[in-house]
């Protein structure tokens, strides 16, 4: 206020500042942000139309996926398991097995009894521990599965010391065991000529809830066919 | 946001601050982890152990090719370390429990698990020592320097007494029970003492 001009002197309405807490203030900073935004882009809009950025990011979005693979052919079909021969030593995690033969018969003293119905299938195999601590046998027999015409195995095999003729318990790191493997099945005709065993790595699975920890059947390894010999009953 | 030089050095300090701090948190052991552990007694044979459930002691360590007990014999492609010691319950007539001992060697292997063919050392009965044997399937080229494990009780994990006895093989000693050719039956646990 000028202390000095009369007080009926007209008097021009104060200058355009906008008092401290104007809140049309921050939004008129943001307007002229937008502004100078839009203004920039004018200047290249001739070339960098919203069609062509649309482009530039659509390429830079495929080949960003298509460094991670995005690109690659959908597998349909699944690996094909390694074919083994007999007496090819073949690492089935986490051992290292060689298999020989494939045996049938319908007794074996106590360790197969005669039972109606019933045949056996044995398969004979070095199997060597690789690991670092004792794989018991009961974690191996779910890994081992036959399969031939018109045969059914009723569980998972038992697993014997072929030379001691005991129950094989544990296969220690190291020690080679030559173990014979045998199912129960039914009695089948015709009885089949070959089978193919396959045999699929175990791997140490440790449980979230607890402590536990246990060797599970995970992929197939190889696949062997051999043909079944026949056993003469003694 | 405006980078000045101070905040910065501020920031960055800040991150090798927190990064020296998780490093060093990760080398300290936890709570948890030393709670956990099994608490070992180590000795060498002949020496006395006295752990939570018993003491035990052990005499010696013989090898063989086949082994056998209750009538069932094994071979081995490998070498039967058999484990002699005596055992007697404090507390509870306890034996020790055969798929819990192992033998630790120095390549960080173990050896141990139900053996196919075994004597278990049971009965037992409180105060009295009992002379036992173990038989351990392993192999040859693992034996020098391998200590065996005794765990107080049944379970093989967790915070517990164990007993690790080094069995006192050198290499020549390694190579001569590697080259055993016995055959030896296992015998079944009998009374030492009273």
């Amino acid at each position: 206020m000028i202390p000095d001009v009369a007080e009926n002197t007209p008097r021009r309405a104060s200058p355009d500042a906008p008092a401290q807490d104007d809140p049309s203030a921050a939004t008129r900073g943001l307007k002229s942000r937008l502004r100078m935004l839009r203004d920039g882009y004018g200047l290249v809009s001739d070339i960098l139309t919203p069609q062509r950025i649309g482009l530039v990011l659509a390429a830079i979005v495929l080949v960003a996926s298509g460094s991670f693979g995005g690109l690659d052919e959908v597998n349909t079909k699944a690996d094909a398991i390694p074919v083994a021969k007999a007496g090819q030593i073949i690492t089935v995690k986490p051992f290292t097995i060689s298999v020989t033969k494939l045996i049938h018969f319908k007794e074996l003293g106590s360790i197969a009894p005669t039972k109606a119905g019933t045949t056996y299938y044995m398969a004979v195999m070095k199997v060597t521990n690789t690991s670092d601590a004792v794989v018991s046998a009961i974690s191996l027999a779910p890994a081992l599965k036959l399969a031939a015409p018109n045969v059914a195995p009723r569980a998972n095999p038992l697993l014997y010391r072929a030379q001691d003729s005991i129950p094989a318990r544990g296969y220690q790191p190291g020690v080679p065991v030559l173990t014979a493997v045998i199912w129960a099945a039914e009695t089948s005709t015709p009885a089949p000529t070959e089978a193919t065993l396959t045999l699929s790595n175990l791997t140490w699975y440790q449980y979230f809830s607890s402590n536990a920890a246990a060797w599970r059947v995970d992929v197939p390894a190889y696949t062997l066919t051999l043909p079944i010999e026949e056993k003469k009953a003694a | 946001m405006r980078f000045t030089r101070n905040g910065v050095i501020t920031s960055l300090l800040v991150i090798a601050a927190l990064f020296v701090g998780t490093v060093i948190a990760d080398l300290l052991p936890s709570e948890e982890s030393v709670l956990n552990a099994p608490y070992e007694h180590h000795a060498s044979i002949g020496q006395p152990v006295e752990l939570r459930t018993a003491t035990i002691t052990v005499l010696g360590l013989r090898s063989a090719s086949r082994i056998t007990a209750l009538g069932n014999t094994a071979t081995t492609e490998g070498i039967w370390a058999l484990v002699d010691f005596t055992w007697k319950p404090s507390a509870q007539p306890v034996s020790p429990n055969q798929d819990a001992v192992h033998i630790k060697t120095v390549d960080g292997r173990k050896f141990g698990g139900s053996p196919p063919v075994t004597n278990a050392c049971l009965p037992t009965q409180t105060g009295v020592t009992f002379a036992c044997s173990f038989a351990f399937e392993m192999d040859p080229t693992a034996l020098a320097g391998a200590k065996v494990v005794f765990p107080a009780a049944g379970s093989r994990t967790g915070a517990d007494d164990v007993a690790v006895i080094d069995l006192g093989i050198d290499s020549a000693t390694a190579q001569r029970l590697a080259a055993s050719t016995e055959k030896v039956l296992l015998p079944p646990p009998t009374v030492k003492e009273p």
